[in-house]
């Protein structure tokens, strides 16, 4: 074994340990969500500290965080443009921001929050990829929109067809006309997507679902997992199913000792003590 | 530092005044650097997102104590470690304790997550950091996985460049000698051969 072995093995552990995109976004998502937990009180978002990050941040994070040896073209979607084409043969009209990676001939777009249209035309020959947190979209000459928010990404087709790829689950094309959602992948992901359907009023049968896949999800961690609970109690009460809710809001009181208050404000409002 | 820019120093400062976007920005400016110290330090054991977000959490709470904003990525790092070795010292209460280890954690192997990340060759190079004591491990990997001078991990590590530099020697010669007897060797040729 030599010294310049060793520092081949140290190089390749540098390169391999190097942080990927979508690892910070899962960090990132997570801290967001403990940082909004202690701030509902017995059940609301603070949207505005959500909004804020997100807008704030997304390009900051996505030109810091370019994986190395990728062929950047360097080329930042701020939230003051509008419409942009960056390449021959690629026209993108946008509301929010990511990021233009890739290269000149398969440019890479890092959608992070809003809306995005994009036009390829094919003779361009361009293969263009969207990519979110939770989907990828491989173009295949088409025009098409997609829109990320708290709740997941959608992905409509104007013209043409693309290949979806969700992050949980295998690619299929989707022709014109035809629509995609991708579901976010982690579990601070999904609270967050039930926060954002308690507070579009959505049925709470859709809460109680993305609840329990939350659940399920990767990065359940102890405090996530709380807040889930919460919401599965909230989503509960306004179903009507208030013993149902009591009884789930009392078995995790043992489990929120950070949480405490706002559980015991849940059980006093279901009628409980 | 090398990742200190000038500005840091307001922007820290604005979010311990309570800025939320410059809490944000701090959040997504520093982030990548904590999340990939854990991803060298923690070991196969430890999850370095849990670390990092853990990490993350406390310097949120504890920025407005923060006297020197210059000071914040030694200040970070401390926390980055003090947040790792505290999630070791689970991951072997988990090891040890009957009943609560996971049926994944029970063996001494990398954890799956790991397993998909890191080569052979990185997961030998784990291996082989486990077993340098703990200021050794760190004195390396700042220098020479994360390419900071003697002076610059000195800083970070909040001692004398003096020891940072014996620690490092010591450090190098032990991570070549724990390497050999690893056969390190064998899986740096495997992966040269497959790679």
């Amino acid at each position: 074994m030599t010294m310049v072995d060793e520092h081949a093995a140290l190089k390749r552990f540098e390169e391999e340990t190097e942080p990927e995109l979508e690892s910070v976004a899962r960090v990132r998502a997570r801290i967001e969500g403990t940082l909004e937990a202690p701030a509902r009180g017995a059940g609301r978002l603070r949207p505005h500290r959500i909004g804020l990050a997100a807008r704030a941040l997304a390009p900051v994070l996505a030109v810091v965080l370019l994986p190395r040896g990728s062929a950047p073209t360097g080329e930042l979607l701020a939230e003051t443009t509008t419409e942009a084409s960056p390449l021959p043969g690629l026209d993108l009209t946008f509301e929010g921001h990511g990021l233009l990676q890739g290269t000149d001939d398969a440019p890479v777009i890092a959608w992070e929050a809003g809306t995005l249209g994009v036009e390829v035309h094919p003779a361009a020959g361009l293969e263009v990829t969207v990519r979110t947190g939770e989907a990828a979209v491989r173009v295949l000459g088409t025009v098409f929109e997609v829109t990320r928010d708290p709740t997941g990404t959608h992905i409509a087709v104007t013209r043409g067809a693309v290949g979806v790829t969700c992050s949980r689950g295998g690619e299929h094309r989707l022709e014109a006309g035809a629509d995609a959602f991708c579901l976010p992948t982690s579990a601070a992901g999904m609270l967050a997507r039930a926060r954002a359907q308690q507070d579009a009023n959505a049925p709470a049968t859709s809460v109680l679902e993305s609840v329990a896949d939350g659940l399920t999800r990767p990065g359940a961690t102890d405090p996530v997992t709380v807040e889930l609970r919460i919401v599965r109690i909230e989503a509960l009460r306004d179903a009507g199913k208030t013993s149902e809710a009591l009884a789930e809001a009392r078995a995790l009181l043992p489990d929120a000792a950070h949480r405490e208050r706002e559980v015991r404000a849940l059980i006093s409002a279901l009628g409980g003590s | 530092m090398t990742e200190w820019r000038p500005e840091d120093a307001d922007l820290v400062l604005a979010a311990a005044a309570g800025d939320d976007v410059a809490v944000s920005r701090l959040v997504d400016r520093w982030l990548p650097v904590a999340l990939r110290w854990c991803n060298r330090l923690c070991g196969p054991k430890v999850d370095p997102e849990d670390a990092a977000h853990d990490a993350l959490m406390i310097v949120l709470r504890r920025l407005p104590d923060l006297r020197e904003p210059e000071a914040f990525p030694a200040w970070l790092y401390g926390i980055v470690r003090r947040t790792i070795a505290g999630h070791r010292r689970k991951a072997w209460v988990r090891r040890w304790v009957p009943g609560v280890a996971p049926a994944d954690q029970a063996d001494d192997g990398p954890s799956p997550a790991r397993r998909q990340e890191l080569s052979e060759l990185s997961q030998q190079v784990q291996a082989v950091l486990e077993l340098l004591p703990p200021k050794q491990r760190e004195v390396l990997v700042l220098c020479d996985v994360e390419d900071l001078t003697d002076e610059e991990a000195a800083q970070l590590l909040d001692i004398p460049v003096g020891t940072a530099k014996s620690r490092l020697r010591s450090a190098r010669q032990r991570f070549e000698s724990l390497a050999r007897r690893r056969r390190l060797h064998e899986a740096w040729s495997d992966d040269a051969g497959t790679g």
